[in-house]
């Protein structure tokens, strides 16, 4: 168990400059993976959002927080003391808890949002396509998305304002007096821009405008939101045309700065513009918001409105802590069963190469007995091998839920077992990989 | 005290008993607006601001029933001191700000209007007893319009002058990211921008109304005379100087943050102007007392 760890940075430890630098676009996850399983990693994924970077790895190494650590560290030319500072890193039944609660929304900036849900699926499935995964990840991941339906069908903690999109939208209010003759411009069409774009569209916003680095990305967003496609080139002649920018590419670096928002205001006689800059890293340069009439949020600044949120979910948090305990648990004491398997295999092999050996030693005798005593004494065989193996098969099922990789090795060796797999490595897969439903992520 | 021997004295002067019961009814529906107002804004409900507009509404009703006794009691010039000059600025702001959210519902903003409004009662007795500068008999109806419009200009601009400030709270919290209970109940930014603009237009239309017909007022031979005076002076300057804040806007050197400033600044000029010209009435009105007093 204490082979699964996550090492990461969140919006609750890190600040939006230092996440926004170690930010994995989909591009570099799979060179990111095979670095860490040279690293050590037996088993890896990357989960990258705009409020967190984690690595979800199963791994023999000790000394895997300073190797994961470093591999971060080069990848993104950080300082690994500096790093360190603003990281977390879990180990064990702990790491286990932590991805159910992401997983669920609950260590999400919008407590209770389903949209984490969804990167922890991409995340899984980059992670697959490359084979990073094995049987360990796939159990575990699979907890997790179990664990966040049940959050999200048992509790009240998804609903009512749910998503980062749903509070960015809110800051509209506070701007115009009436959207029916606004133009709003989604910059990316990203998962979450999507998102925001439909809860203007349920507000009545005006008139839609999609940019995207594919035209034919954008006509397809377009086409569903009844909005125009332009394309990305066209950005500065369609600026001073939106009220309300939206901007989620995945761009390393800001596709907007103050200097063009001023030549747009100018053209828009200073009328307020709301700038929602939902990506990581950040799309609109910090300097915007000092030209007048700009009214700039990215996804930090949204923690205020988040915060009341989660203060009016506490007691939903409590059913939704109860609920993780309890998987967590569960998932610890299967996982332990499962990590005995070898040791079952080994020992089911064993008996069965005896008994066939044996019946082949009688198989001069078998052969002058007719055919429904031959089978008889087939038969008489296995059971006489089941009802000796059933109590230790049992017995190291049971054990297993507490014991620790050593406990099972001490056990082996009593047996007189020597397993091939090491110990706390599952025998069998629990859970197999399936394609999941997943929309496309920042 | 003071106050209370002032407004003693006031309602027991000349005034009918419809008026004083409507004047009395008036000042205590906008000191209960404001309270209930102010309590909303650290306490946000809708409940609580219709309560505002309700008592609000109750106060101006009886102001205007207030200024219909007069009218009935006095004749065509109702307007016979300070007092009223001030209490009928306060009528003009209820209505700027009732026509206003009629228009476009805007939470919070009687927060501001109606403590406003009790403050201007309050300001006005000082002015009680001091009469106004009077007309030839001839020329009243004009005179009597100039001040009129006048007035409704000044309840106007004071309107723009409570937008500006909220546009003013509303842009600072939304630059610093910064979402305070208040902030988040005042009216959005795009309607105090319009809001500002419009009370700012039709209050200068209305203050160059009221100019053209003070001149009208009186005869043409008196006109030049009439422009030295330093009450004529202080007023044509004080209106160059809020047709220079629109004509900026119009030509978009005036904008958001700078605008509001801008229309403060105005504001106080008028506020300056009027409590000024009043001071100054009052102070000829008392020297020409003391020389009758002192012939024998």
């Amino acid at each position: 168990m204490n082979r699964f760890v996550i090492l990461g940075i969140s919006h609750k430890f890190a600040p939006l400059e230092v996440r926004e630098r170690l930010a994995y676009s989909d591009r570099r996850v799979p060179m990111a993976l095979r670095t860490l399983r040279e690293a050590g990693c037996d088993e890896v994924a990357i989960l990258s959002t705009c409020n967190r970077v984690e690595v979800i790895a199963f791994t023999a190494e000790p000394g895997a927080r300073a190797k994961i650590l470093s591999v971060l560290a080069t990848d993104h030319a950080f300082a690994p003391d500096y790093l360190d500072k603003h990281c977390y890193f879990h180990r064990g039944p702990e790491a286990v808890t932590h991805l159910l609660r992401v997983a669920g929304g609950l260590d999400s900036l919008v407590l209770g949002e389903t949209q984490v849900l969804n990167q922890v699926k991409r995340a899984y499935l980059m992670a697959q396509s490359e084979n990073a995964t094995g049987k360990a990840l796939n159990a575990l991941f699979h907890k997790a998305f179990h664990v966040a339906k049940r959050l999200h069908h048992e509790t009240d903690i998804s609903r009512g304002q749910l998503s980062i999109s749903s509070v960015a939208v809110s800051y509209v209010d506070r701007v115009f007096e009436d959207l029916h003759k606004k133009t709003a411009l989604l910059i990316g069409a990203g998962e979450v821009g999507e998102l925001t774009l439909t809860y203007l569209r349920e507000r009545n916003v005006g008139r839609v405008i999609i940019m995207s680095r594919t035209l034919e990305r954008a006509r397809e967003v377009a086409t569903r939101f009844g909005g125009d496609a332009v394309p990305m080139d066209l950005l500065e002649d369609y600026l001073p045309a939106a009220d309300i920018v939206v901007s989620q590419t995945s761009s390393e670096t800001p596709v907007l700065n103050g200097a063009t928002f001023a030549r747009s205001q100018r053209k828009r006689g200073w009328s307020p513009v709301l700038a929602l800059d939902l990506a990581v890293p950040r799309d609109i340069a910090r300097d915007a918001a000092e030209v007048e009439g700009v009214f700039l949020y990215n996804v930090d600044d949204l923690e205020e409105v988040v915060a009341e949120h989660a203060m009016a979910r506490s007691r939903e948090l409590e059913h939704c802590h109860a609920i993780i305990r309890q998987e967590a648990a569960e998932f610890v004491a299967g996982f332990h069963v499962l990590a005995a398997g070898p040791l079952i295999t080994q020992l089911r092999a064993r008996a069965e190469a005896a008994k066939q050996a044996e019946l082949a030693r009688l198989a001069h005798v078998l052969d002058q007995l007719p055919d429904a005593a031959r089978q008889e004494v087939a038969a008489f065989a296995d059971r006489v091998v089941n009802k000796l193996l059933h109590p230790h098969i049992a017995a190291l099922r049971a054990e297993a839920a507490h014991a620790t990789p050593e406990d099972l090795r001490r056990a082996a060796r009593l047996l007189g077992l020597e397993s091939e797999a090491p110990a706390g490595q599952p025998a069998e897969q629990p859970a197999a990989p399936v394609q999941l439903p997943v929309e496309k992520s920042p | 005290m003071v106050l209370a021997q002032t407004f003693h004295q006031f309602s027991t002067g000349a005034m009918g008993g419809v008026a004083q019961v409507a004047l009395h009814a008036a000042i205590a529906a906008y000191l209960i607006a404001a309270v209930i107002s102010l309590v909303a804004v650290f306490a946000p409900g809708k409940a609580k601001m219709a309560w505002a507009d309700w008592t609000g509404a109750a106060g101006t009703i009886s102001l205007l029933l207030y200024f219909a006794a007069r009218v009935h009691e006095a004749g065509p010039a109702p307007l016979q001191n300070l007092f009223e000059v001030l209490a009928l600025s306060a009528l003009c702001l209820a209505v700027a700000y009732f026509a206003a959210t009629r228009l476009k519902p805007m939470p919070l903003l009687g927060a501001f209007v109606f403590p406003a409004l009790a403050t201007v009662f309050l300001v006005s007795f000082l002015f009680v007893g001091s009469a106004l500068q009077e007309a030839p008999e001839a020329l009243r109806p004009l005179i009597a319009l100039h001040v009129l419009l006048t007035i409704m200009a000044y309840g106007v601009f004071f309107m723009a002058a409570v937008a500006a400030c909220l546009f003013l709270m509303q842009e600072r919290a939304l630059k610093r990211r910064h979402a305070s209970r208040l902030a988040r109940n005042l009216p959005p930014l795009e309607s105090l921008r319009k809001l500002l603009g419009q009370c700012m237009w039709i209050g200068l239309g209305l203050l160059s109304a009221g100019f053209v017909l003070g001149f009208g007022g009186f005869p043409p031979a008196q006109w030049p005379v009439l422009a030295l005076t330093p009450k004529v002076m202080t007023a044509l300057v004080l209106w160059l100087v809020l047709l220079a804040i629109a004509g900026a806007r119009l030509a978009g050197w005036l904008h958001g943050r700078k605008l509001s400033y801008m229309v403060l600044v105005g504001f106080s000029l008028v506020l300056v102007t009027y409590v000024g010209l009043a001071l100054t009435v009052r102070a000829q009105q008392s020297a020409r007392v003391a020389t009758i007093t002192e012939k024998p």
